[in-house]
């Protein structure tokens, strides 16, 4: 492999989880129009993983960006997702020694409280914002879409995290 | 090598450098030997405060920009248009297998509908055969009529760019949709958005290569619109759901259920005679309205480039509440004709 390419791998390697949270954000806006509050948010998904297991590269710069990047392309005031991600995730690491250790099932439905936190938040933040009532339905429906997404989503994750530590261990 | 995945990287044996273990800090502690490590060079004791309050000063930022974006500042809608226009490429390359799927679901569900899908058809293309010929004869007679009134013929067909629904971005507080077109195609706020089924919404942000289109179902659109043969006026308000409702209308409405609603070019934004859908229902005190589009199959749509006439003159002014049904009338047969 010549240097250049081989510098371009070890950056995108290195920037994995930014690159993939991005990733998510695009995958949840090209969802079918006015059929979106009916899919899964697999931002919220992704920002979850590798903040609880890749914190050293996914930090609060990180999460920023995915929530700017979130609210810039989708027309929502920007840094209201940047806003409610940070709060989630600084909510999550403080019992993430913990978490880590635990079976996938604990992790699961710590992601469910995780992405319940989060999508109250945002609707309690938008209504702020807009000084009108929404419903909770959407919120509600959207966030029991995302928890049934989780576990595939972590498995294509885990897979992406594996290659990166066997990519570092080959030196590259 | 394979990797158990509910097993967190720690493995000894993998003989990992620090930054793949997992890190268990105490907030944003965690992870914290990298960063600080980065910027003790900087900052000494300053540098190792800003990376155990990093997370605080990234919520104060994001406060920040909440509260500009509040502001409605220029640079905010620069912003948006800039990130709109860098993702449009990438976002249109995404939404083909998106649509595939889609497509693919569709074409499985009709293969077992086919039979009563062509008798609806056939029975709708006589219907319509019939409205067309009502079309061709009231639009031969509005030009007779303008004519006898000597009032100028109306722009019916405005200029059109076609666009594609690259991103939806709807979620339960906003209802757009983001188009692979912008000020590049001559595109403007304002602009009025149709499909081949009715009015899609209208375009409140314009990029370099991209335009925002705010949905008539939103809670942020009024439409001024006119109700079937009754005339009616009123303003249809999106409420986020897909159901918009009619507001303002007269004391006494004449309207019926199943009419149709279409613009009514008030305000000389949007054309007026634009399909727009059908009164569907009444409850509450409130007029519910279901539009033609259909919402989960938004891909291309037109967008309107609507010049409204020039104000008239004070003797036309006093004739203009005449005037304002076969202006209707006029509009709606050349919308509809081939």
């Amino acid at each position: 492999m010549s240097a250049p390419s081989r510098g371009a791998l070890r950056l995108l390697l290195r920037q994995l989880p930014l690159v993939t949270a991005l990733l998510a954000v695009l995958l949840d806006l090209s969802a079918l129009a006015n059929a979106s509050p009916r899919m899964p948010a697999a931002t919220v998904a992704v920002v979850f993983y590798w903040s609880l297991y890749r914190p050293d590269a996914f930090g609060p710069f990180e999460t920023f960006c995915a929530g700017l990047a979130s609210d810039a392309l989708s027309g929502l005031p920007l840094g209201m997702t940047s806003l409610v991600l940070l709060l989630t995730r600084a909510l999550l690491l403080a019992r993430a020694r913990w978490l880590i250790a635990q079976p996938f099932g604990v992790v699961w439905l710590s992601f469910a409280f995780a992405a319940a936190l989060f999508f109250a938040l945002q609707w309690l933040v938008a209504m702020l914002y807009w000084w009108r009532l929404f419903s909770l339905t959407g919120p509600a429906l959207r966030w029991a879409l995302t928890v049934l997404a989780y576990p595939a989503l972590s498995w294509l994750l885990d897979r992406l995290r594996a290659r990166t530590v066997i990519a570092h261990a080959a030196g590259i | 090598m394979s990797l158990d995945w509910t097993e967190p990287l720690e493995d000894p044996a993998l003989r990992l450098p620090p930054i793949y273990a997992p890190s268990h800090g105490q907030g944003e502690g965690a992870g914290r030997a990298v960063p600080e490590r980065r910027l003790q060079g900087v900052g000494g004791r300053l540098g190792r405060l800003l990376a155990r309050f990093r997370t605080v000063l990234f919520v104060i930022l994001a406060l920040l920009f909440v509260l500009v974006s509040k502001a409605d500042i220029e640079l905010v809608h620069a912003l948006h248009g800039l990130a709109a226009d860098a993702a449009v490429g990438v976002l249109r390359v995404l939404r083909v297998p998106v649509m595939a799927m889609q497509d693919m679901g569709r074409a499985v569900g009709e293969l077992f509908a086919l039979r009563e899908e062509n008798a609806r058809l056939r029975a709708e293309n006589r219907r319509l055969l019939a409205w067309r010929a009502r079309a061709v004869q009231l639009e031969v007679e509005n030009r007779s009529l303008r004519r006898i009134l000597a009032m100028p013929v109306l722009e019916l067909a405005p200029r059109r760019t076609v666009a594609r629904v690259v991103a939806d971005s709807s979620s339960s507080f906003l209802r757009t949709v983001l188009l692979d077109a912008g000020r590049d195609r001559g595109i403007r706020p304002g602009m009025a958005v149709v499909n081949e089924q009715g009015l899609v919404g209208r375009v409140i942000a314009v990029g370099a290569r991209s335009a925002r289109v705010i949905l008539l179902t939103d809670f942020d659109s009024r439409i001024p619109v006119v109700v079937g043969s009754s005339g009616d006026r009123a303003l249809l308000e999106g409420d986020n759901t897909p159901w918009p409702k009619l507001r303002f209308l007269p004391l006494n409405p004449r309207f019926r259920l199943g009419d149709e609603v279409l613009t009514s070019g008030s305000g000389g934004l949007l054309p007026p005679g634009l399909a727009v859908g059908r009164v569907t229902a009444v409850r509450d005190h409130e007029v519910v309205v279901t539009p033609h589009v259909d919402w989960t199959r938004l891909d291309h749509v037109a967008v309107l480039d609507y010049r409204p006439p020039q104000p008239p003159d004070a003797e036309a002014r006093d004739a203009g509440t005449a005037a304002a049904i076969p202006h209707v009338q006029g509009g709606l047969a050349a919308a509809w004709m081939p």
